[in-house]
């Protein structure tokens, strides 16, 4: 549902810097956001391709990438990534002790691919 | 040819810089902000007129958020206390624009402390920054002990987490321990209360915990 205000700031940010740098066209944009970000992909792109129509960004290409959450222990240090916080043991598969998961949801334009 | 424009920006900056300007002009007039999030019917609005009772001498506003009409803002002011609404129109969270909007410029010298209720909602809430001194998550109980697994952002972002209507725990199979547990792998220094408002228990924890944090 937020997917849209999420995706209005991303464009002023992309059509602000595309301003500034005497850009004719977007290409692509990519967008990296934390393991705990709740935005659905499949609805940023659609708002993205509607937002953008008659801008410099029409028909970019929205790179997405989610990292994912890492688990880490807290007394041997060892460390991993997983897919999925639902299913995950948080018992440390070296040592035995107890895991902290690690990730947030931060929303960060990376760069843009342009002409 | 193509070329890469570097950006390397949040996009929650611009939220960030209006969230920073109303803590500044709060502190300045030594008035603190709390935001208040929960799923819809967690027990926000009880919570908050049992928490301003337990606040006793201190001067309180709340600040009601809902997507559509006045029923909160109501509700706080038929109880003897001050109250305004913002009415998002759709939104699903509140932002620091939307607050500053609402704040008249006599807020943070008339009130010790201003209570936000944002919208009822465990998701769209967390990491948008209103410029809240506090974050505070309420789950009740009978909505489950693996919440923090399911929506962990809101959880790992808050300040203190408060289990409400505690008075259901007989009815349900809700483990405070497990929720302990699920909330401590998220936040390992997470701050845990147990309260309900219709017993009136756990509010005194909950104040001084206010009133120690922020030095109020």
């Amino acid at each position: 549902m937020h997917e849209i205000t999420v995706m209005k700031d991303i464009l002023r940010i992309i059509l602000d810097t595309a301003k500034k740098n005497m850009v004719k066209r977007i290409i692509k944009v990519r967008i990296e956001t934390g393991a705990f970000t709740d935005l659905d992909e499949s609805w940023m792109n659609r708002y993205f391709k509607s937002l953008t129509a008659g801008t410099a960004a029409h028909g970019a290409e929205l790179a997405l990438e989610k990292l994912k959450p890492v688990i880490s222990c807290r007394t041997c240090s060892y460390e991993y990534e997983t897919e999925n916080i639902d299913q995950i043991d948080l018992q440390c598969p070296v040592c035995g002790n107890r895991c902290s998961i690690i990730g947030d949801s931060s929303f960060r334009i990376v760069d843009m691919e342009v002409i | 040819m193509t070329r890469i424009i570097k950006i390397d920006k949040s996009i929650h900056e611009d939220n960030k810089i209006c969230a920073d300007r109303i803590r500044k002009q709060a502190r300045e007039n030594t008035c603190f902000l709390i935001n208040i999030m929960g799923s819809p019917g967690c027990g926000k609005t009880s919570l908050i007129i049992e928490l301003i009772k337990t606040m006793r001498n201190r001067s309180v506003l709340v600040i009601e958020g809902d997507v559509d009409s006045d029923v909160d803002a109501r509700k706080i002011i038929s109880e003897g206390f001050d109250s305004v609404q913002i009415q998002t129109g759709g939104a699903c969270h509140l932002d620091a624009y939307m607050l500053e909007q609402s704040l008249m410029p006599d807020y943070f010298k008339k009130y010790d402390f201003i209570l936000i209720e944002n919208i009822g909602n465990l998701i769209c809430t967390s990491g948008h920054d209103i410029g809240a001194d506090l974050n505070i998550v309420l789950l009740s109980v009978p909505e489950g002990d693996d919440k923090p697994m399911k929506y962990p952002a809101i959880f790992k972002d808050s300040d203190a987490v408060i289990i409400t209507k505690h008075d259901y725990i007989q009815l349900s199979d809700f483990s405070i321990e497990m929720f302990r547990n699920n909330l401590l792998s998220l936040k390992e220094n997470a701050e845990l209360f147990i309260t309900s408002s219709k017993q009136k228990t756990g509010f005194e924890e909950i104040c001084s915990f206010i009133i120690t944090t922020l030095k109020a």
